[in-house]
């Protein structure tokens, strides 16, 4: 700030004072009128006591105590509030059959009745409880033009029939939104090596600014099977299963143009996972 | 001495409170190692109608197909996999849609004994409604046993087989983004006389077993034969013909995706295009020819019979500058060359004017006769 100018200078404060809550006798928020009725208990305690006799004294002190560290203990802040309206509401849902899950605080057993993996095994055998094992496939079909469905659906029933009996195979397609243009990454690697040739630079440039400057979201598709493998003794029982079905599986997923790959890292199998977990924006 | 004994007295206390603590530390390691724990949302809210992770992911879960007495199928006979198709058409922003179709394939005997004793139930119903109805027969039990026969005539030629199959549609998302989307999935769905219901009281349930997990809701099953179990698999991409370098084509208005081809992974490099006049075919050309310049570094020949000035094809060649050249001959040209003269390598040729053409990136042949050429 310049000498000739018509305020004063800045002070640091101080001390650092408690700012006041915001909503403190806001009479939109819960808690100011959960204050106001304790107030008004209170008042009405503090009336009973003046007029009752000397053991009715007491017992009404005892309770205006008991209002007083209730009201302290769960709505004395706005967050209190909160609090404890959530702890309510969930209480009665708990009553009602509606249950809350915290994956915090719950024990790792608990959760894998959800999640049932266990370990995941070289090669991509996963391990689920009760001894049950199974591999994760992503695949990369081609679309499909209504002339060549047909026989792309026999290829595929040949696929489906070649699963052995009683045994599970899940196809699942997720959808995924897609944030990144492959294109845009093309045209700025084709520009930096274009040279100073102009007309070239100026095509690809136009090319990026037209691509790039429409934002229509485009919903992209991830696709998954899974073979269960069955219930095995071990790990060295389920590489059998393995070697006895899934070669064969393969065999015929190439044939109906599903380009399977196994997946067999420990991330990738994970992320194929949280591709079904996760929120709208990956 | 009173000090010392108390001391003694505590230890057992402080082992105690040392133990405690080691088994909570050991309980949030095993914690931290679990799959689940890291896959799982932090709060998962469980509703007879829907789920809700985090506060914020609204979740349903729709199954399809109809349940039904052993003997009939509980997806309609014309199923296509163009359903899978007309779901995935559906590009909602805000929205996340897992199609999940899971099969267990049944033993032909078992599948034989159990229409056998379908059939037999319905015989027995049939023949007790003959009594009580003067020997009016139930036109439902007369399909049911019809179809009874048809299914087993599939399997006893070995032409199908029997699955149970269990098709769950995802949807999460925001709560008014994903009831949107649910009618829309609707809609579709009973569109091609697909049953749909709400799993009420189940949803978390139908939601695992959606999932890639050995976890199946008896619920969900529905009784297909292979056709149908084909169809119902996600087996077709609507975005597949992107590559990460190639030619770029433009933007399919069906996925919103950028698409763009790399030539060299085609069997065949060979392109029609076809619309009536003035629909922009020249002009769609010269656009792809361009990008074949400067994104594939090709060198392109442009040969026209016509002189197209509506397309200003001659701009084209012209944008190139040096690198460009327009060659009029025909009958009324100003240049005669031999076409073929591109062919043959600069050095060869030496400085023959004609060879020069052949280092030209936009090359481009006017007036062209193609008759005599």
């Amino acid at each position: 700030m310049s000498a000739l100018s018509p305020y004063s200078q800045p002070k640091p404060p101080i001390t650092v004072t408690k700012v006041k809550n915001d909503r403190f006798l806001d009479f939109t928020a819960l808690h100011t009128w959960i204050m106001l009725l304790a107030i008004g208990i209170g008042l009405y305690l503090f009336k009973m006591i003046a007029v009752s006799p000397n053991i009715d004294k007491l017992m009404y002190l005892g309770v205006a105590f008991v209002i007083a560290n209730i009201w302290y203990k769960f709505f004395s802040t706005d967050e209190k509030v909160q609090f404890s309206k959530d702890r309510v509401i969930f209480f009665i849902s708990d009553k009602q059959g509606k249950h809350v899950i915290n994956s915090f605080d719950s024990t790792a057993e608990d959760l894998e009745k959800f999640i049932p993996i266990k370990k995941i095994h070289s090669g991509g055998i996963v391990e689920y409880s009760r001894n049950e094992y199974g591999i994760v496939i992503e695949t990369y079909p081609n679309r499909i033009s209504d002339d060549v469905r047909e026989h792309h659906e026999k290829k595929l029933e040949k696929l489906v029939n070649g699963i052995p009996a009683n045994t599970a195979f899940k196809t699942l397609s997720c959808s995924v939104l897609e944030p990144k243009k492959p294109v845009l990454n093309f045209l700025l690697e084709l520009s930096s090596k274009a040279g100073d040739f102009k007309p070239k630079n100026k095509h690809l440039t136009d090319m990026y600014l037209q691509i790039s400057g429409d934002d229509s979201k485009v919903i992209s598709w991830k696709y998954y099977a899974s073979l269960s493998l069955g219930k095995q003794k071990n790990q060295d029982h389920a590489k059998i299963q393995y070697g006895a079905v899934v070669p064969g599986l393969l065999k015929n997923m190439k044939a109906a143009s599903l380009r399977p790959r196994i997946l067999t890292e420990n991330r990738e199998i994970l992320d194929s996972y949280r591709v079904m977990f996760s929120e709208v924006a990956l | 001495m009173s000090k010392i004994i108390g001391k003694i007295k505590s230890i057992p206390g402080a082992i105690r409170r040392k133990l405690r603590r080691a088994d909570e530390r050991a309980q949030d390691e095993a914690w931290k190692r679990s799959y689940a724990s890291q896959l799982l949302p932090s709060r998962m809210e469980i509703y007879d109608t829907h789920l809700r992770f985090d506060e914020r992911t609204y979740v349903r879960c729709l199954v399809c197909g109809l349940r039904s007495v052993t003997g009939s199928e509980g997806y309609p006979r014309e199923l296509s996999s163009k359903v899978i198709e007309r779901l995935q058409e559906l590009s909602f922003e805000g929205v996340k849609i897992i199609l999940s179709n899971g099969l267990i394939q049944l033993q032909g005997t078992d599948t034989k004994e159990e229409l056998q004793t379908a059939s037999y139930n319905v015989n027995k119903e049939q023949i007790s409604r003959g009594i009580t109805h003067q020997g009016n027969p139930d036109l439902e039990l007369m399909m049911k046993h019809q179809d009874i026969i048809s299914n087993y005539r599939q399997i006893y030629y070995n032409s199908q087989r029997t699955f149970q199959s269990s098709f769950i549609i995802v949807i999460k998302g925001g709560e008014e983004e994903v009831f949107r989307a649910e009618s829309h999935i609707i809609s579709i769905l009973k569109s091609e006389l697909i049953e749909v219901q709400i799993p009420t009281g189940r949803m978390l349930e139908m939601f695992l077993s959606a999932l890639l997990l050995p976890v199946s809701e008896s619920k969900a099953w529905v009784e297909v034969r292979s056709d149908g179990a084909a169809a119902l698999c996600a087996a077709s991409n609507l975005n597949s013909r992107t590559d990460e370098k190639g030619l770029y084509f433009g933007k399919d208005l069906l996925t919103n995706n950028e698409v763009m081809l790399d030539l060299s992974t085609l069997a065949s490099r060979q392109l029609v295009m076809c619309g009536s006049t003035g629909s922009g075919k020249t002009f769609t050309f010269l656009l792809l020819l361009m990008r074949l310049v400067d994104m594939c570094n090709a060198r392109v020949i442009y040969t026209t019979p016509k002189a197209d000035e509506g397309t200003k094809y001659r701009a084209v060649a012209e944008f190139y500058q040096e690198k460009g050249c327009i060659a009029d001959i025909g009958l009324n040209g100003t240049e005669y060359l031999n076409p073929l003269d591109i062919l043959i390598d600069i050095e060869t040729v030496g400085k023959s004017p004609y060879a020069v053409k052949a280092g030209l990136s936009f090359l481009i042949f006017a007036g062209l006769n193609i008759s005599t050429f």
